[in-house]
């Protein structure tokens, strides 16, 4: 442990740590859900629109489709079943230039973790024959790098962009397992105005460590002049407590350095937005 | 010394026992007079409207009042439906159609869905009332059952000032 932090502060005094974080805090991406609490006996439809805007909620850019041209992407998005299945039907995401938005259908009872599915992206960072600093996606094997490009690092990222939707009752949601996520012990479609919620946040599953700095920010940030992003720091065992000061729609954002035992591979981070709506008392 | 401790704990025992049967003696009961606002506003649908118990810790004990039509808006009870409604729990007994505006009183017999009595002691009585296309409204206030009494609960909006009578008999 001792020696996996003193690495990944060398990574960052070294090399492009600062950078990297910037680039991937710089584009927020996020999922909007219609709906995060449904009754009734029947089985519903929830809309997600998933989009990368730093206006939160106010979708900017959708997510392209892989496939050129195409209008729908089927792998998009994913959704796990409050018993762990991921949700059978495909959850066809639409292309629709400044989000994408797909409707998944909730047909068991209890709480479904709806996410993007975790691609991971590769950046190449270098700097060029003036010496300043650039960036390319791709590994540096197949990037397209300027001959005399030097300190040639290559970052591979995993984002987690994902929401928590309940239909009639709430359960433990199932883990995704890899990359950030949040956990308990407040359930994520529970939260109300003057009430604190404590997460866990996991990596991989497991504990992520303390020190780890998480934003909390309230949606509709179009409609106010300060964002007001609340930022809390984990403590150990990944916990950290956040207190609700109005209803709305909220984005938890964070991200951390993760060890990548891959060829061509610098440095990895892991990053995550999770949408909550906190429901006034 | 085990003698003395023995003799000491049969005599609590006695003591709590003479307790517990006057308090089992006190069944609490409860008069609600809740005020569902006349409000000059059209079209007024009637509001959902759900009244119940919950321990100082917030934990549902029961559900005195539930008016309501369809089970899709019951979310829309939103402290209800996080503590109540989304639980296997059986309202039949305590459902009932949603009303016109007017004041009404709720009886209740200090059991449970299930007909068990409830414990005496300290209670928070909740009120939620929410209309489509208008507002929502939701109190609670503290509640001791062991004490006869009247407490109000005020609303904002969609309920106006509710009494609650406590007696214990």
């Amino acid at each position: 442990m001792k020696i996996n932090l003193l690495k990944t502060a060398l990574i960052g005094a070294l090399s492009l740590s600062a950078l990297v974080s910037t680039s991937a805090s710089a584009h927020g991406r996020w999922l909007h859900p219609s709906h995060t609490s449904l009754s009734g006996d029947k089985a519903h439809y929830v809309m997600i629109d998933a989009s990368i805007s730093n206006e939160i909620f106010a979708p900017d850019k959708a997510f392209k489709p892989k496939e050129k041209g195409a209008e729908y992407d089927d792998n998009l998005l994913m959704a796990l079943a409050p018993n762990g299945e991921p949700v059978s039907d495909t959850i066809r995401a639409y292309y629709l230039k400044r989000k994408s938005s797909a409707a998944v259908s909730l047909s068991e009872e209890g709480t479904y973790h709806i996410a993007m599915t975790q691609t991971p992206r590769y950046m190449t960072f270098y700097k060029d024959a003036q010496g300043k600093r650039k960036r390319v996606f791709g590994k540096k094997s197949e990037a397209k790098l300027p001959s005399d490009a030097t300190q040639i690092k290559t970052t591979k990222m995993i984002s987690t962009v994902d929401t928590f939707v309940s239909r009639n009752g709430t359960s433990k949601p199932a883990l995704l397992g890899k990359g950030l996520e949040l956990s308990g012990p407040t359930h994520p479609n529970d939260l109300f105005v003057g009430e604190s919620a404590k997460f866990q946040l996991l990596q991989d599953g497991k504990p992520a460590g303390s020190g780890i700095e998480v934003s909390i920010l309230k949606g509709d940030t179009r409609y106010r002049n300060e964002r007001g992003e609340v930022k809390v720091t984990t403590d150990k065992g990944g916990f950290f407590t956040a207190t609700w000061q109005e209803p709305g729609l909220y984005l938890i954002e964070t991200s951390s350095d993760v060890d990548v035992n891959e060829a061509g591979v610098d440095s990895g981070r892991y990053a995550l937005f999770t949408t909550l709506e906190v429901a006034p008392e | 010394m085990l003698k003395v401790s023995t003799v000491f704990s049969a005599a609590l025992l006695l003591v709590a026992a003479l307790f517990q049967t006057t308090a089992q003696a006190q069944t609490p009961q409860l008069e609600i007079e809740f005020t569902q606002t006349d409000l000059d506003v059209q079209p007024y649908h009637r509001p959902y409207v759900a009244i119940w118990l919950e321990t100082p810790e917030r934990k549902h004990v029961t559900t005195l009042a539930l008016w309501v039509q369809k089970a899709e808006w019951f979310k829309d009870l939103r402290q209800w439906w996080r503590k109540a409604g989304k639980t296997d729990i059986n309202f039949d007994g305590i459902s009932g159609a949603t009303k016109r505006a007017g004041t009404y009183t709720i009886d209740w017999n200090g059991k449970d869905l299930e007909g068990n009595a409830v414990a005496p002691g300290k209670y928070l009585l909740n009120i939620e009332v929410v209309r489509e296309e208008g507002g929502r409204d939701y109190s609670r206030v503290e509640l001791d059952l062991t004490k006869a009494g009247k407490v109000t609960i005020e609303g904002k909006k969609e309920f106006s000032t509710s009494f609650v009578t406590v007696s214990t008999k």
